[in-house]
């Protein structure tokens, strides 16, 4: 299970990439948060926050990308990965990751050199982000197998979006926080985050059991009865649940009254300045924790014979 | 590099058919040569299988697999490498005929590469420099090793006399040229040592079967299982301990024609799993009461064979006890209980047994009524206290339903083999032992105590007393001085003082727990690294020749040379070698084997040049003991006083010791046992089964083996769940002798209140005393039985609880 | 022409002595840890006290597994480099040149018959010892047993002889691989479901 860290890095960053992308990308294609494309020319600060995002999504991309690596016992035979896109899904999903990465780079690339093109740059962001979603949805058809049953079920794939869309979500939030400070932009983010991370409790708890988390989910098979990582996933629910209570806290706060919440959230952003709160900060590392524990825990409830 | 791909060249192998043949020999070795030990392990990658190499440099010999005393004899076919064996395979004769079927090698044969090879082979001679039984030594030249043991020889001869040596019972080798034999044979010429009788194997089995039939030959060839209707297999576990090569097969062939086979045994053994239609799990140890209740169904229902009693038995009831016994108690009387007032009725067994009697009830009218049947006894519940009785429950089961000199049916007891006994063993010479005065070979640390107190009580033979204590032991291919013998932490003791053993020689492959001990240690090469000799382990009509594969490593010699370098010393070299290496005395041993049991043996230059490593006479119409005796027992008696078969032993009634010895197989409750007060602290029994991982504690510590069959602690859930022990935790198993520490295996494939822990795993002991590898002999007493003074190893109570890591 | 190799099992007759296994391990080499064809204990059932009397109703048989040689190897298909590869005789390679080591067919191979090999840093499995086979020879695991309980030829030719089966409790569903196997039950294998057998032997596979 620990020895599965390459996969836990890769699957999070890849994911977290494609809920960020899908959280800002998308919108900013969309113009719904930043009237970019359709109106008069974005103010600087804006213009940078949209590289900014853009950037993030790509670094998470290069990240996974090259953790993933970690995990290959011959990583320079690794070129020919491609090679298999007509029956395998891992081929799949390096695809959709390259092609994803490739979209999003000249998304950006279109993005930054702004005079011109603004439909082309649309366009290009939007099949990006068919691209990531395909790249989710092959990454879940990769362990939806038929021979390991704690996989092969519907929590699978709703795990792989809930991790996206959360700290897609909680990150896209942080990020406007640390670049053009808050305010209510973006509350709509924080409102969504609290609200993905109840349905991420909600889920754990009522569909983990059956993923194998309390017993076996093996199957007549020969594979070895799943160990039960009991530990792992109170782990994970604590966590959610820290974060849950740090993200609604300044959700609240910012619904609320601006300075009240500076007050209560005593962070180092002033009232319109730079700099992120503290429980948003806190909220967000409690919750990539918790991906983390679970992810973890997905990977050790696969148990196979031999060492 | 740059040559056609691995794929290319897997599917060009298909094609490329003819060169392979041509290659045989050498597909799937590696392909880079390099010399010594490290090379043996060599990788193989595939790809080297098509590199080119000369022919000639992979030679492929047949021999025998090393002649430990494994329960089996089997072809191997070793391919060596610059005199490194590099794969081994097995006997693929074409045919494979149940007249003359393939000698196929089990899990250990083809592991063996893995012992040959392993890094902590003994290299050169040594001294002990440490107190005895530290473990610490120190390398010496073979010069001065021989030196001293030269001089301590003499020393000890002139101080104690020639009975104060002593060669202890040592498995290790009977390939004539490694082993024990050779070091007796050096000793008889030394003017003798005290010698020993029975084994650590069949003690009761061998001492009780003669006094049923006056004879040990109570088995037809096992062919003829073939021809059974039924066959009980009593704590028999063939597919574990093989009982010769192609037991197990038999039975499963047997089984195949519609045979209908039954085991009785506290473990559900492998044997139980692949050859048996049923499984009968029974408490350790009172197999006797079952055997009885049996007996009680077959006479209350009258399904025993009468007319075979009345004319080939006696002592079956009172109008047919021996002379000077009339008015003793028959056979009948025990059973139906006319003296003691208890019938031995299956309700009564079922108290004893934990069989359900109507389970009892129905063993005994399948085994009467399917006729013929086999009544197989295996040697685990003979390595008990009261063994004796259990062996001689079984013959008087397989005498009264007639099962006796039929084809198809089996006279139960030690079963070596008709017509003329089987196997012998071992032929090279060790000539006469002028010390006459022998002692039962279990009893050797009573004799190393107490020898000068010892007599006929003690099971002395050939003297009425000993003279001296046991002064000098000279271990060879013997890991039973420790790790076998029985309660290992006294024997410890009982070594570590010089003042008693003061000098221990030992020589062995491996720095084994007995080895700890010498004073002097000696590194003796593999069976592959000299010449060797050996047909079937106890059936069997083969002979195998293992010729010299390899040449022995660094500063390694075989048994043999080493004692002739002893005799050079003694002035006995000539006397010892008449002039002969060890090739020669293969020579000469084939002789041997020629003039007797197989006259069609090739010469030692014919059988190596055809390199078949094997020749055997194939069974076509397999022999039945005691046909004569059945068709007229007046004409052909049996060789026991009555000259029939001896339900009552008239010998047995006059030693006087009806309590223990009694003259009618009974059920006697053992020493230690689960009736007993001793259960109050240790309820559980604990058996110490041998291993397919092993041969006893040869083979130990061969991770291949290891793997596949880990030493742990079998125990039931039922008795596991209670201690709050769970699967694969490391358990105490301890009892007053001792303590082991080990991981545990739950499973239901033991009866719960018993059990398993196999035997010889290497005793390890912490700082603490307690053994962290699962020696069981550390819980085993040194009791013996009673007729057989034989050992009760199997007899063990203990407790188990939960452990902790060291 | 042999069009689709396969291996016969006789679960009936096998004691799980491992000999095959360790043939196996002899013949290529395989340090401890892997493990090409190994030998699964299945075991089940419970005890029951009747007065004095202990009543197994215990149910034990061995599995003797190795590569399937699927005529529809999900390993082949799920590997990314096309590192695996079924010859025109049905027998699957994995291509130790090629292989990345993602250990993917690892997952997707019902009968866990890839085991990954540190000192290849590949995966590796049973390659039906084809060069012992294309010269004519067994199996080294079929040559091995000492119970005769193993058998080796075209899947068409075992199956005429020994019969349809390919699946015991508790082999996966073989219409995910249609694996190239003929099985010859033992008779507790029928109710080892009902008395909660399972793989009972994780420490020695
Ligand atoms: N693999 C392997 N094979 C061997 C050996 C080895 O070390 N390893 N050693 C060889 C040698 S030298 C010998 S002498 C033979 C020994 O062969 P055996 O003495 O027959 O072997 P054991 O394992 O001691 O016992 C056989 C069976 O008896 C059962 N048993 C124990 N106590 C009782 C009892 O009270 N009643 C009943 N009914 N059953 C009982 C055990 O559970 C076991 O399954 O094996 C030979 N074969
Ligand atoms: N508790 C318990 N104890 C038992 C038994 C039991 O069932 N339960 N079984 C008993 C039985 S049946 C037996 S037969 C005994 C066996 O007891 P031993 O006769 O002591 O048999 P091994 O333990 O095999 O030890 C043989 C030694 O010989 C060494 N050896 C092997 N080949 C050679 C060679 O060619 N030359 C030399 N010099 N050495 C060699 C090996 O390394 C090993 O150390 O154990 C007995 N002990
Ligand atoms: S039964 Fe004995 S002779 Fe045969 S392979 Fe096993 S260890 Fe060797
Ligand atoms: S060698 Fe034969 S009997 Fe032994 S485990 Fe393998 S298949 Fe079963
Ligand atoms: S058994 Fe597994 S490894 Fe072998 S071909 Fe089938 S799927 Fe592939
Ligand atoms: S481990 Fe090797 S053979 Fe298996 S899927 Fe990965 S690259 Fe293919
Ligand atoms: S066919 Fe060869 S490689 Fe495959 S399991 Fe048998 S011995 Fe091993
Ligand atoms: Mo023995």
């Amino acid at each position: 299970m620990w020895k599965e860290w390459p996969l836990v890095a890769f699957t999070i960053a890849g994911q977290m990439a494609v809920g960020v992308f899908l959280m800002c990308g998308v919108p900013l294609a969309l113009s719904v948060v930043f009237p970019a494309s359709a109106g008069p020319p974005p103010d600087a600060a804006t213009h940078g926050l949209r590289i900014a995002l853009l950037a993030l999504v790509l670094a998470l991309l290069a990240v996974a990308a090259l953790l993933s690596f970690f995990h290959l016992h011959h990583p320079f035979r690794a070129r020919r990965v491609l090679t298999n896109l007509r029956t395998s899904w891992l081929s799949r999903e390096i695809f959709f990751e390259l092609g994803f990465m490739a979209l999003v780079a000249l998304g950006t690339l279109l993005t930054w050199r702004r005079p011109t093109n603004a439909g082309l740059a649309e366009a290009v962001l939007i099949t990006a982000g068919f691209a990531g979603v395909l790249f989710l949805v092959s990454m879940s058809k990769l362990y939806m197998l038929q021979t390991v049953p704690s996989w092969n079920q519907a929590y699978t794939p709703l795990s792989f979006v809930m991790t996206a869309l959360t700290l897609g979500a909680m990150a896209t939030a942080l990020l406007i926080d640390v670049s053009v400070g808050g305010g209510v932009k973006h509350r709509y983010l924080l409102n969504l985050s609290s609200f993905l991370v109840a349905v991420e409790i909600v889920i754990s708890l009522l569909l983990a059991p059956g993923h194998g988390v309390f017993g076996p989910r093996t199957g007549p098979s020969l594979r070895p009865r799943a160990e039960t990582h009991r530990l792992l996933h109170l782990g994970r629910l604590t966590l959610l649940a820290a974060g849950l209570f740090f993200i609604g806290l300044e959700a609240m706060a910012r619904a609320n009254n601006f300075i009240e919440m500076d007050l209560m959230a005593g962070g180092f952003r002033g009232a319109i300045g730079r700099g992120a709160s503290l429980s948003l900060i806190l909220a967000f590392v409690l919750v990539l924790a918790s991906e983390v524990a679970g992810r973890f825990l997905f990977y050790g409830l696969l148990t196979r014979p031999g060492r | 590099m740059k040559g056609p791909t691995l794929k290319k060249k897997i599917e060009t192998s298909a094609m490329s058919r003819r060169s392979f043949l041509r290659w045989s020999a050498l597909v799937g070795s590696s392909a880079a040569a390099s010399k010594g030990l490290a090379a043996g392990f060599r990788r193989r990658d595939p790809r080297h299988a098509l590199v080119e190499q000369a022919p000639s440099e992979e030679r492929m010999i047949r021999t025998g697999c090393p002649s430990h005393n494994c329960g089996g004899r089997c072809l191997l076919k070793v391919f060596v490498r610059d005199g490194v064996i590099v794969r081994i395979e097995t006997d693929d004769r074409p045919g494979d005929t149940i007249a003359d079927p393939q000698l196929r090698a089990c899990v250990r044969g083809r592991a063996y590469r893995k012992r040959q090879y392993h890094p902590d082979r003994l290299k050169y001679p040594m001294k002990r420099v440490g107190k005895r039984g530290e473990g610490k030594f120190e390398r010496v030249s073979w010069e001065e090793a021989l030196d001293r043991i030269a001089s301590e020889f003499k020393r000890i001869k002139a101080a104690y006399g020639n009975q104060a040596f002593y060669v202890p019972y040592g498995t290790g080798s009977y390939n004539q040229i490694n082993g024990r034999q050779t070091a007796q044979r050096l000793m008889n010429l030394y003017d003798g040592s005290l010698g020993f009788y029975n084994s650590y194997s069949w003690a009761a089995i061998s001492a009780a079967t003669p006094t049923v039939y006056g004879t040990s030959v109570t088995g037809n060839q096992r062919q003829d299982w073939l021809n059974s209707k039924y066959i009980l297999m009593w704590s028999w576990n063939p597919a574990e301990m093989r009982d010769g090569t192609n037991s197990e097969y038999f039975v499963q062939k047997a089984r195949e024609r519609g045979v209908r086979v039954v085991c009785v045994d506290p473990r559900m053994t492998l044997s139980a799993v692949s050859l048996a239609d049923e499984w009968i799990p029974i408490r350790p140890g009172t197999d006797a009461a079952m055997m009885s209740a049996m007996a009680f169904v077959m006479i209350q229902e009258k399904l025993y064979d009468a007319e075979f009693v009345r004319t080939h038995c006696v002592g079956f009831d009172e109008s047919q006890m021996p002379e000077g016994a009339a008015g003793a108690e028959s056979y009948k009387d025990y059973i139906l209980g006319t003296r003691d007032g208890q019938p031995k009725s299956p309700e009564w067994a079922e108290a004893i047994t934990a069989v359900p009697r109507e389970t009892i009830a129905r063993l005994a009218r399948e085994y009467a009524t399917s006729k013929p049947a086999v009544l197989y006894q295996g040697y685990g519940m003979q390595r008990r206290a009261y063994g004796e009785q259990a062996v001689r429950a079984g013959c008087v089961l397989a005498a009264i339903t007639g099962n006796v000199g039929v084809p198809g049916g089996w006279a139960s007891g030690i079963a070596l083999q008709a017509p003329d006994g089987g196997p012998f063993w071992l032929v090279f010479p060790t000539g006469e032992n002028p010390v006459k005065a022998m002692i039962p070979s279990f009893l050797w640390t009573e004799a190393v105590l107490r020898g000068k107190t010892m007599g006929e009580a003690d099971g002395v033979r050939g003297a009425d007393a000993l003279d001296t204590d046991i002064k000098c032991i000279w271990a060879v291919a013997c890991n039973a001085l420790i790790n076998q013998h029985a309660n290992v932490n006294r024997t410890a003791r009982i070594l570590a003082d010089e003042k008693r053993v003061e000098f221990l020689l030992v020589q062995d492959n491996f720095l084994t727990p007995t080895a700890r001990f010498a004073d002097i240690l000696l590194p003796v090469c593999t069976q592959f690294e000299t010449w060797g000799l050996e047909d079937g382990w106890k059936y069997g009509d083969e002979v195998i020749l293992m010729p010299k594969v390899v040449e022995p490593p660094f500063e390694t010699k075989s048994d043999y040379r080493i004692c002739a370098e002893i005799a050079a010393r003694l002035g006995l070299e000539e006397a010892y070698t008449e002039g002969r290496t060890e090739r020669d005395w293969i020579a000469w041993s084939l002789d041997r084997y020629r003039q007797s049991r197989f006259p069609g043996l090739p010469t030692l230059d014919e059988l190596e040049a055809s390199n078949v490593g094997v020749y055997s006479l194939p069974v076509e119409r397999p022999a039945v003991a005691f046909t004569d005796f059945r068709r007229d027992p007046v004409k052909h008696p049996l060789p026991t006083p009555s000259g029939k078969i001896e339900i009552f032993s008239k010998r047995l009634h006059d030693m006087n010791n009806p309590a223990e010895i009694p003259a009618v197989p009974k059920y006697i409750q053992e020493w230690e046992s689960p009736f007993g007060p001793e259960a109050k602290n240790f309820p559980l029994s604990v058996i110490g089964h041998h291993y397919l991982s092993r041969v006893h504690s040869t083979l130990e510590g061969i991770d291949w083996l290891e793997e596949a069959f880990p030493q742990r602690l079998f125990i039931n859930p039922l008795d596991a769940g209670p201690r709050k022990v769970k699967n694969g935790d490391l358990v105490k198993v301890y009892n007053d002798r001792g303590a082991v520490v080990v991981p545990c295996r739950l499973t239901q494939r033991i009866m719960p209140g018993v059990v398993a822990l196999p035997q010889g795993a290497w005793w390890t002991p912490d700082k603490n005393g307690v053994d962290r590898r699962g020696s069981v002999n550390v819980l085993s007493s040194e009791r013996w039985t009673p007729l057989a003074f034989g050992n009760a190893q199997h007899t063990i109570m203990v407790q188990v609880e939960k452990a902790e890591a060291a | 022409m042999v069009t689709q190799y396969a291996f016969f099992f006789n679960a009936a007759a096998c004691s799980g002595c491992k000999a095959c296994q360790m043939a196996c391990k002899d013949r290529n080499n395989l340090e401890a840890g892997v493990l090409w064809r190994c030998v699964y204990e299945v075991a089940g059932g419970g005890w029951e006290k009747k007065g004095e009397a202990w009543v197994p109703s215990v149910v034990a048989y061995n599995i003797s597994m190795a590569c399937n040689h699927c005529e529809k190897p999900v390993c082949g298909l799920s590997c990314p480099v096309k590192a695996i590869w079924k010859r025109e005789d049905g027998i699957v390679f994995v291509d130790t040149d090629r292989c990345i080591g993602c250990r993917y067919c690892e997952w997707a191979c019902p009968y866990t018959a890839l085991r990954f090999n540190a000192t290849t840093n590949t995966v590796s499995k049973c390659d039906f010892c084809y060069d012992a086979v294309d010269a004519g020879g067994t199996p080294a695991c079929v040559a091995a047993c000492p119970q005769r309980a193993l058998d080796f030829g075209d899947l068409a030719e075992l199956r005429k002889k020994y019969g349809e089966t390919r699946q015991i409790f508790p082999l996966p569903d073989p219409s995910q691989t249609d694996p190239a196997l003929v099985i010859k039950p033992h008779r507790d294998a029928a109710r080892a479901a009902e008395r909660a057998a399972e793989v009972a032997n994780w420490e020695e596979v």
